[in-house]
């Protein structure tokens, strides 16, 4: 710990000398779509004379400090969009406003042109945070999936990040489980962010403007998660004119309408709902009845030239109603509903070109209900947060800017089973508070970029924990292409999650029984631009956990009552012995060749990993590889404008055509995951009473053995009709191409003494069609 | 063009074919099974002594026994240790071990130890566990019925149970509850059931399914006193009288039955049951009370 602080205090000594120098002029404002309006997020600003520039930020907001004065040449670029250039005057004394307006590249896949005067790949690659990975929508909606385009489903397409099986669009990012990553729609936490009992994510790909998502070493702005932070900004609303998108496949329909406010706002919302129990649904026997719905809205209103509001709601269900088809007249059967709300508020301030605001109030409910009633069964989870937060940026000077932030969160957390045994009832109300600063020191004319950073938390529940979290990323410019990054710090987690397979993950909190779960992240990396738009990044990473968490599956033999209700059924208050706590780490390299841009685009990407953890009840308490962990992973993912593509290959120029053919393609090929294998099977009887012999299982080594490896590709055509005013995109997508039965668990019986031994495939070919419109 | 056809085909041809799952056995390991529990009042008897088998293997009903097996009983109160004897029977599942003598009683309250040796596969094995006897006091005070009809309604549309009212051993938290059917035939099926469609043929096949169902309740008050058991409707598929069998167990019986058959997860994985057996042992050595009674369920 004391190099930490050794490392901090450096930091800043050198920041004080930089302190001293004069400021000069300086330029800021933001970056806009100028189609749309939309702040543009991670846009590259450059004055190519003086080489500075700066890079925009979660508002589209940027900044330039120690500009001389006179006539200047200011340029802007932004993937997928025309490099901006605008001379300015710069005035002595007078710090200047400049907001930039990116046109989008005619061609969609059009290959990045590169200016002299815009930012290259190398820049960007440069001023991306080690570990993250930003997808734009466009990205998104090509990969093919089950059924439609879905967020975390894409994700699982790039290295470090796992599925758990065909059924799970929950996220194992670098040997960490779902519960150890913090989801954020608009700045509000997302708790269970999934659909479908897992197969589909809340997030409806339509309405996503911006994904950034950080697979380890994240700075002291974020807290509360182990593993990884995924921020997902919806869009802001077109300011410009009304436009929309709509699209209609086997499974759902979905629209996302955009609309100016007057001259000084925008409104953005969309709305999707399942339809299969109505469609297939009703036509086959054994199908319990199921649909979700989700939709949001977001509002934001240009108050000013220094003051924005953003205003977002988002809200989705899933309902199940399952009924046992049985001869009786009678039926019985259960149901069950579940969903997320959130909301925020968002204020933006500039204070001053150097200084810029964003103040946050948001909430977050998740709720689930389960009945069946006949069983005296009955379920309820609740997961509220109440957050305020708010976050400046000091612009001290172009190679020193310093981040301050504090966050307040209010907490209820209650889980309450009543079954016909009795009541398990455990609840939390926490309060988690967090501070924060971050310096950001690039000396060196731009070769060093050093970001250290301090988290403070406190967390109070039955118990209350502190704990200072210190974070520290370096950069380093090898050559005019190539960057080496390092990251490291320490984090803590404070909520725990008990996954379940069909029913919605429980959440916990640390308490009395349980400890805050801590990580210690060092992460290496090397990026280099190839060929002006390829970009190559290896990393590697190790991670290590103490007091983590997996569900004691034996908790029934742990339970300890509070008291008992009016019929002497125990009442169970307390999270003791619902899990079982130890450590672990989780270490790799992940290799990442990747373009963004061009008639043939996409990535390759490959990872060897390994995640052990031990327990104090599993496995004898000897170290075991988990459920997720897979050795090597090789991703593949292509999208091909095919009219273009062919035209590279014959040398032909590039057209826009009026109707082109989208072709997109999705491999993987992975280790296959540990699993148990049962060891040793037995005869007994469960009691006197009992009037057969039963064969039961005996496991003893946990995941000791491999299921077969995994493969499976997926294909999608689209054809994209361009009406002018309006599009019409309509697509087929086949899921598991090859129709691989990729095993997820290994059923094990015996039938007159003889063993049954039945692999259990995951999801085979599934084709799905459907069309989008936009207009 | 080609390349890109190339590719493609080359994609798919990764993405085709079938994972084979093979049986590794790496987690074999050879252990002694025990099924025993003792009762008070009652005799040493029906203790099951086996030993495991692979996953893949073809059960071989001769094998499981071993042949050199060694049981005694040691009461924990005078120290006097008792060799267990076992039954020459035809049938393997008959071969059980019993105490053959009359000075030994099993009493409330009193602690006793089973010890087993045996080679299983050219390995010696051990196993050992003690029980404590639940005190006395435990009985089955009242049941609100002795004979409904199948799946019978409140004046709300609401099924009702039949419910057993039990007084409590003082020392014992943790009562298992059996139902079984006295008759189970096709003929006195429950066919008009809300859950499933059943051919006569079919329930046959599948009896065994359905002619026993347990349930418990644990973390009871501490102490003596009364505690109520439900016998959800949904545990009788057969007509007739059923026989409820209520055990208040001892905490070694409980975690086996707790644990033992949840050993597979949602997701198809597994993970370890609790055994309170000492050594090379798996199953359970444990003591109860046991209470009966008989409910009749009337055709409509």
């Amino acid at each position: 710990m004391r190099s930490w602080w050794g490392a901090v205090c450096l930091l800043l000594c050198c920041c004080s000398a930089t302190w001293a120098q004069v400021a000069k002029t300086t330029i800021s404002g933001f970056v806009y779509d100028r189609t749309d309006g939309e702040a543009l997020i991670g846009a590259s600003i450059y004055l190519r004379d003086l080489q500075l520039g700066a890079i925009s930020n979660s508002s589209g907001y940027y900044v330039i400090t120690e500009v001389e004065i006179g006539r200047r040449e200011l340029s802007a670029s932004f993937i997928g969009y025309q490099t901006a250039v605008e001379d300015v005057f710069i005035e002595a004394g007078k710090n200047t406003k400049i907001d930039l307006y990116l046109s989008p590249q005619t061609l969609q896949t059009e290959e990045t042109v590169v200016h002299a005067d815009s930012a290259r790949t190398a820049d960007k690659l440069f001023a991306k945070t080690i570990s993250s990975v930003n997808l734009a929508p466009r990205q998104i909606n090509q990969i093919p999936q089950v059924a439609e385009a879905d967020l975390l489903r894409s994700l699982q397409a790039l290295p470090g990040i796992l599925p758990l099986s065909d059924f799970s669009s929950a996220l194992y990012v670098r040997g960490g489980t779902p519960d150890q990553n913090l989801y954020m729609v608009d700045g509000a936490d997302v708790y269970n962010p999934e659909h479908a009992f897992g197969i589909f994510s809340t997030f409806n790909t339509d309405a996503i403007k911006q994904v950034e998502l950080s697979k380890g070493g994240f700075g002291a702005e974020y807290g509360g998660r182990l593993s990884s932070v995924l921020d997902v900004t919806n869009l802001d609303g077109n300011r410009e004119q009304f436009t929309g998108t709509a699209s209609i496949s086997l499974l759902s329909t979905k629209s996302t309408l955009q609309m100016p406010l007057g001259e000084r706002g925008s409104l953005s919302g969309s709305l999707r709902r399942t339809y299969f129990d109505q469609t297939v649904g009703r036509r086959l026997d054994d199908i319990p009845d199921y649909y979700f719905y989700d939709g949001n809205i977001k509002v934001f209103l240009d108050l000013g030239d220094s003051d924005k509001l953003m205003l977002s709601y988002f809200g989705g269900r899933d309902f199940l109603d399952v009924t046992f088809d049985g001869p009786s007249a009678d039926d019985t059967g259960f149901a069950a509903d579940w969903g997320n709300k959130t909301g925020s508020l968002r204020y933006t301030r500039v204070f001053s070109p150097q200084i810029f605001g964003n103040f946050w109030l948001t909430g977050s409910r998740f709720t689930s209900d389960f009945e069946f009633e006949e069983a005296e069964v009955e379920e309820r989870n609740l997961v509220t947060d109440m957050t305020l937060k708010g976050n400046l940026e000091y612009h001290h000077a172009q190679s020193l800017r310093f981040e301050f932030g504090a966050e307040l969160k209010r907490l209820h957390v209650r889980f309450r089973q009543r079954f016909s045994a009795g009541v398990f009832d455990p609840r939390e109300r926490p309060d988690h508070y967090a501070l924060y600063g971050v310096a950001n020191w690039r000396p060196g004319a731009g070769i060093w970029d050093i970001e250290a950073g301090l988290r403070y938390n406190h967390f109070a529940a039955s118990r209350t924990f502190a704990d200072v979290d210190p974070r520290l990323a370096l950069k380093y410019r090898l050559s005019d292409t190539a960057t080496l990054k390092l990251a490291t710090g320490i984090y803590h987690q404070y909520l725990h999650s008990i996954p379940r397979f069909i029913a919605t993950d429980i959440w916990t909190t640390s308490n009395r029984n349980q400890d805050p779960s801590r990580a210690i992240h060092y992460v290496a990396g090397f990026q280099q631009e190839w060929a002006r738009n390829w970009q190559f990044e290896v990393e590697t990473y190790y991670k290590s956990y103490d007091h983590i968490y997996e569900f004691n599956e034996n908790f029934l033999t742990q339970l300890e009552e509070a008291g008992f209700d009016e019929r002497n059924k125990p009442i169970i208050s307390s999270t003791r012995g619902l899990f079982n706590s130890g450590n672990g780490h989780s270490l790799g390299i992940e290799v990442l060749l990747r373009k963004d841009a061009g008639a043939v685009n996409g990535w390759l990407g490959y990872s060897l990993a390994r995640t052990r953890y031990t327990m104090d009840a599993i496995n004898g308490a000897r170290a075991f590889s988990p459920r997720h962990d897979r050795t090597s992973t090789l991703n593949l993912v292509a999208n091909v404008d095919l009219r273009n593509a062919l035209r590279k290959m014959r040398s032909q120029a590039k057209k826009r055509d009026r109707g082109s053919w989208l072709f997109g393609a999705n491999l993987v090929y992975s280790t296959g995951q540990p699993i148990t294998e049962p060891g040793s099977a037995y005869i007994s009887r469960l009691a006197p009473s009992d009037p057969e012999l039963s064969v039961n299982f005996a496991p003893t080594r946990i995941n000791g053995v491999r299921l077969p490896p995994y493969a499976r590709l997926d294909l999608s055509l689209k054809y994209e009709r361009d009406f002018g005013s309006w599009k019409m995109v309509p697509y087929l997508q086949i899921f598991n191409v090859g129709n691989r039965r990729n095993v997820w668990f290994v059923d094990y019986d015996f039938s007159n003494n003889q063993p049954e031994v039945d692999a259990v495939s995951m999801f085979p070919l599934l084709p799905t069609v459907g069309i989008n419109f936009e207009f | 063009m080609i390349r890109l056809l190339l590719c493609t085909l080359l994609m798919a041809i990764g993405g085709c074919g079938e994972g084979k799952f093979v049986v590794s056995n790496t987690s074999y390991e050879p252990r002694l099974v025990i099924e025993g529990l003792l009762q008070p009042g009652t005799a040493v008897d029906g203790i099951r002594i086996t030993r495991n088998f692979r996953v893949d293997a073809l059960i071989q009903p001769d094998a499981l026994i071993p042949s050199d097996i060694s049981a005694t009983l040691k009461d924990e109160g005078s120290g006097q240790i008792y060799a267990l004897s076992q039954r020459d029977a035809a049938l393997v599942e008959d071969r059980l071990f019993y105490y053959d003598g009359d000075d030994l009683e099993i009493e409330h309250g009193q602690s006793y130890t089973l010890a087993v040796n045996a080679t299983v596969e050219g390995k010696a094995l051990m196993a050992r566990a003690t029980t404590t006897v639940p005190e006395r006091g435990f009985r089955i005070a009242a049941t609100n019925r002795q004979e409904m009809p199948y799946r019978p309604l409140d004046e709300r549309g609401e099924p009702i149970n039949f419910s057993v009212e039990i007084e409590r051993s003082p020392s014992t938290r943790f009562y298992l509850m059996t139902v079984r059917p006295v008759v189970a035939t096709s003929a006195n099926f429950v066919y008009d059931n809300p859950f499933t469609e059943q051919k006569p043929s079919e329930v046959e096949e599948d009896i065994d399914d359905f002619s026993f169902d347990w349930d418990w309740i644990q973390n009871t008050p501490r102490g003596g006193g009364k505690s109520t058991i439900e016998v959800f409707w949904f545990f009788f598929w057969f007509y007739g009288e059923h026989e409820i069998v209520i055990y208040a167990a001892d905490p070694n019986y409980a975690s086996f039955i707790q644990t033992h058959s949840e050993v597979k997860e949602d997701d198809g994985n597994f993970h370890e049951p609790e055994f309170a057996i000492e050594g090379d042992g798996i199953g359970y050595f444990g003591s109860v009370l046991a209470d009966s009674v008989r409910v009749r369920v009337l055709r409509q």
